[in-house]
């Protein structure tokens, strides 16, 4: 039995099933972002004092640079798929990969030297939101990196059955990345420039 | 929304951060008189009109992709 509109639009919504269920996946992902941004508000105006300095803003605006680079890879990922070239599609999917990762081994010697002088989530309020907030980013991350390798590897073979409904697949996944670099757009001045 | 609405929407955020980057380090610079910071200021702004740059083209360009 074949599933309804993997490819074409649906009637009543006016979208494809995939594209509904992403957008509706990533409304719940703005809530819970903005749950833990609100939370961040609170504890900030509520505090007598609040750090500054203690991140490393260097390494934030290297992440900052590689997420950005990141996104036009993975819209490249896309846009060559479309024009049906397998191999630039393929390169561009890598370099989205190779981007993400770089920016988790960034985020790893970021957190290393904080745990070096003994600064964990415990050591103060603002690390504590710090680490929650980049954490969750970070798993969003590898989330993504995830759903990459799996499109890379064996879930390339659905371009030979129904490339319509894999070129929709790359085109969900760079929304979902989209949004994570998004996410780094707010999180980069709030926590490492205010 | 598309992809390549969501990557335009995006690149402007960008732009914008860029630009907040960039008045950022003018202030840091004005008030440490660090180099660094004058480099950084002028890069984000660099960066900033290269995405905008960017942007514009990636519109004209994607214009023939449904």
């Amino acid at each position: 039995m074949n599933i309804p509109y993997t490819v074409e639009e649906r009637p009543d919504s006016g979208l494809a099933n995939g594209k509904l269920g992403i957008w509706l996946f990533l409304a719940s992902e703005v809530m819970l972002f903005g749950a833990l941004f609100s939370t961040y508000i609170i504890l900030r105006t509520g505090a007598p004092e609040w750090p500054h300095g203690e991140l490393n803003i260097w390494l934030g605006m290297i992440n900052t640079f590689i997420l950005i680079a990141s996104s036009v890879t993975m819209v490249m990922a896309w846009a060559e798929l479309k024009l049906h070239n397998w191999a630039r599609h393929r390169l561009f999917l890598i370099l989205t990969f190779v981007l993400a990762g770089v920016f988790l081994v960034n985020k790893y010697f970021e957190y290393s030297s904080h745990f070096a002088k003994g600064e964990g989530p415990w050591h103060s309020t603002f690390l504590a939101i710090y680490f929650t907030l980049t954490g969750l980013h970070g798993l969003h991350i590898v989330g993504g990196m995830v759903v990459m390798a799996y499109l890379l590897g064996p879930g390339a073979i659905l371009f030979k059955r129904n490339p319509e409904q894999f070129v929709n697949r790359i085109e969900y996944t760079g929304l979902y990345w989209h949004f994570v670099d998004l996410v780094w757009i707010f999180l980069f001045p709030v926590l490492y420039l205010l | 929304m598309s992809l390549k609405a969501f990557h335009l929407l995006f690149i402007g955020l960008s732009v914008v951060l860029a630009a907040f980057v960039g008045a950022w380090a003018g202030q840091q610079y004005q008030a440490a008189h660090d180099a660094t910071y004058a480099v950084t200021a002028a890069a984000a702004l660099a960066g900033g009109i290269g995405l905008a740059v960017y942007g514009a083209a990636f519109q004209r360009k994607m214009r023939r992709l449904q």
